[in-house]
């Protein structure tokens, strides 16, 4: 696999679309099938990766890879151990030895929002202001996101407004007796005690508190952009459009439609947006790809919302004749680039 | 003083509109303020990153430009802080009112979702603006809460809309102690008790009486949770007999409300707007068929399964 080496191993969970897929996009390319490492057996014999190029891709949605990295079991779509399982997934990325598309210890960054909110800032670039979050009560008012630390997909995500006569969460999570889970509905939480035990829940396992950005609003809902960039340059894109605080597609979202919002921004500050994507990703050195999330404000501004170490699942999306997958192999096979 | 056109108070007809702000307010284009610019009406508003609304305001009544300026929209006064009402923006206006001979018509509040969901949005005692206006002929605010009317009289107001997650009884009561004698459009957001929309059937029956505003043609009972209750108290109340226009839009209007809306008999209503429903085609198409214009119209990405059925704005 010139100019790479001669062979790419994929290391994830074999089980999981995203190994499956990327696989057939290589034989598709006429490319011999990949080796496959399970998180399973890396994590029993992290020696079987050596001397290979390897592609990391997500070790979620498998609870047995979950209860190794947490170190307990937990249950399914339960959101609870976030230090833990980040803390195990970064030791588990440093004893990746060979040499990775997208380095080990920025997927390892990339897992941290805080850590990214700095880089960026450090950077110049546009984030909404941040910060570790505390018992936001503490204040008399306000509305802020809540986010996970160590989250991914919306996972524990909570937009929280208050003042002194009301709160309200909302959240893609349920609250059950023994615990939060993960939600494919948004629901929206009213009562003080249950948003309290909400946060009791997350903030230990930490949360950056954000600025609440609101967002350009199109016929259908707010948008905000997912902007893959692979080598460098934004490829496949897709705005996500939302008539709740949360844009994630599995939420019940919706795609909105790329030229509505390039005519309501302006071809200008679309292309801005799209910068923004790449000198987001550019923070990252080390990574092939990366897929970046741009909030464009009410007055069309970007800013960076976050960077996604497997931020590539978008299926369905072409860009430039090619699939994101596509792109990414397109990318790995370019004899221009240095390795 | 220029009268506003009676069509040009329906400021937010579907329900798409009320995630945008206005486009055209009073009958006029809506531009973000902008000192550089003359002909429009603006909007001044303070981003979440930026509180300038009423240096905005202030600036803009000191420039030539306020003299002629027929109307005013107020957009968010609270970027971050839900607990903030408009009084420093009332105060503004009240005390420029010799820089605004010409205003007619003012928007309290063209505040979308993104910034600050209805039903957190803090309003004030808008009478002040009454006081301070008395050539004024519209009034529309947003936001339920804290809105009130301590002294709700006006000589020329022509129209008045107040947009809600939900309305205080109070507030509904207060218009039955009012004196609006030119009063043409009246528009309320019931909304759902959730969200502070306390007004009973009850509460509107001296607006249905048909003892208050003489020059009614329009009223809008909209986004009301109670909207089937709501079509019921209406198809046979006074007022009707000299309505043109019937709006309960925007709420959790059903087949029970359709039933009874079906029974409408007015000499003068032509119009009947009943845009985002739940009602069935069966009877849209028979209430299509009454002598009037009417509007069942639903906006495509309305959830019509019974468990999420619920008014336009409840947040």
């Amino acid at each position: 696999m010139s100019p790479w080496g001669n062979n790419l191993t994929l290391l994830g969970n074999p089980e999981n679309r995203r190994i499956t897929e990327f696989a057939r996009e290589m034989s598709e390319r006429g490319l011999a099938p990949p080796r496959c490492v399970s998180y399973l057996d890396f994590l029993r014999d992290p020696s079987c990766l050596a001397g290979d190029l390897v592609r990391i891709d997500s070790p979620g949605e498998n609870e047995e890879v979950a209860s190794e990295l947490a170190g307990a079991r937990l249950q399914p779509g339960q959101i609870g151990r976030l230090r833990e399982y980040h803390a195990g997934f970064c030791a588990l990325l440093q004893r990746v030895e060979a040499r990775c598309l997208n380095a080990p210890r920025d997927i390892a960054t990339m897992f941290d929002k805080w850590a990214c909110h700095e880089r960026f800032v450090q950077a110049g670039l546009p984030r909404p202001r941040s910060e570790i979050a505390r018992d936001p009560f503490t204040r008399p008012a306000g509305r802020v996101f809540l986010k996970p630390l160590h989250g991914s997909s919306a996972s524990g995500v909570c937009a929280l407004r208050w003042n002194h006569r009301r709160v309200e969460l909302t959240a893609p999570i349920e609250l059950a007796p023994d615990g939060l889970f993960n939600s494919l509905r948004v629901r929206s939480y009213t009562k003080r005690a249950e948003v309290e035990r909400i946060l009791g829940e997350l903030l230990p396992q930490g949360m950056i508190v954000e600025q609440w950005i609101p967002k350009l609003t199109l016929p259908g809902g707010a948008v905000d952009l997912r902007v893959l960039v692979i080598a460098g340059r934004a490829r496949h894109r897709v705005v996500r459009q939302s008539r709740h605080p949360m844009t994630n597609l599995h939420l019940g979202n919706r795609r909105g439609d790329e030229g509505e919002l390039r005519s309501a921004l302006g071809e200008e500050r679309f292309e801005r947006a799209l910068e923004l994507a790449e000198r987001a990703a550019a923070c990252f050195p080390d990574s092939l790809y990366a897929g970046v999330d741009i909030l464009i404000d009410t007055a069309g501004r970007s800013l960076i919302g976050e960077i996604n170490a497997f931020g590539d699942l978008l299926p369905g999306l072409v860009h430039e004749g090619e699939t994101p997958y596509g792109a990414i192999l397109g990318a790995c096979l370019d004899p221009s680039r240095p390795v | 003083m220029q009268a506003i056109p009676f069509e040009a108070f329906g400021t937010v007809p579907t329900e798409p509109d009320i995630f945008n702000h206005c486009q055209r307010f009073a009958g006029f284009p809506v531009e973000d303020y902008d000192p550089t610019r003359s002909g429009v009406v603006f909007r001044f508003s303070s981003e979440y990153d930026e509180d300038h609304l009423v240096p905005d305001l202030e600036a803009f009544m000191q420039s030539p430009a306020a003299a002629t300026a027929p109307a005013v929209v107020i957009g968010c006064w609270q970027p971050d802080d839900s607990s903030e009402p408009p009084d420093k923006v009332i105060a503004a206006l009240t005390a420029g009112r010799s820089h605004l001979p010409a205003l007619t018509a003012i928007y309290l509040g063209d505040v979308v979702r993104e910034e600050c969901e209805m039903s957190w949005i803090n309003q004030s005692d808008v009478s002040p603006l009454l006081e301070a206006f008395p050539q004024l002929q519209y009034l529309r605010t947003r936001g339920g809460e804290g809105l009130a009317l301590g002294s709700p009289r006006h000589q020329t107001l022509r129209a008045l809309a107040c947009e809600a997650g939900g309305l205080d009884a109070s507030f509904i009561r207060s218009l039955a102690i009012s004196d609006f004698p030119n009063l043409e459009y009246l528009e309320l957001w019931l909304g759902t008790d959730d969200y502070g929309g306390t007004a009973t059937v009850a509460d509107l029956q001296p607006l249905l009486s048909g003892k208050l505003f003489p020059r009614l043609r329009y009223l809008g009972l909209r986004n009301a949770q109670i909207a089937d209750e709501v079509a019921a108290a209406v198809v046979d109340c006074p007022l009707l007999q000299r309505l043109e226009i019937l709006d309960l839009s925007l709420g959790v209007l059903t087949n029970t409300g359709a039933e009874a809306l079906l029974k409408l008999q007015s000499p003068s209503l032509k119009r009947l707007d009943l845009h985002y429903n739940y009602i069935s085609q069966d009877l849209i198409g028979r209430l299509e068929a009454l002598p009037l214009n009417v509007d069942a119209s639903r906006p495509v990405t309305m959830d019509l399964s019974e468990e999420y059925r619920f008014v336009a704005v409840g947040e």
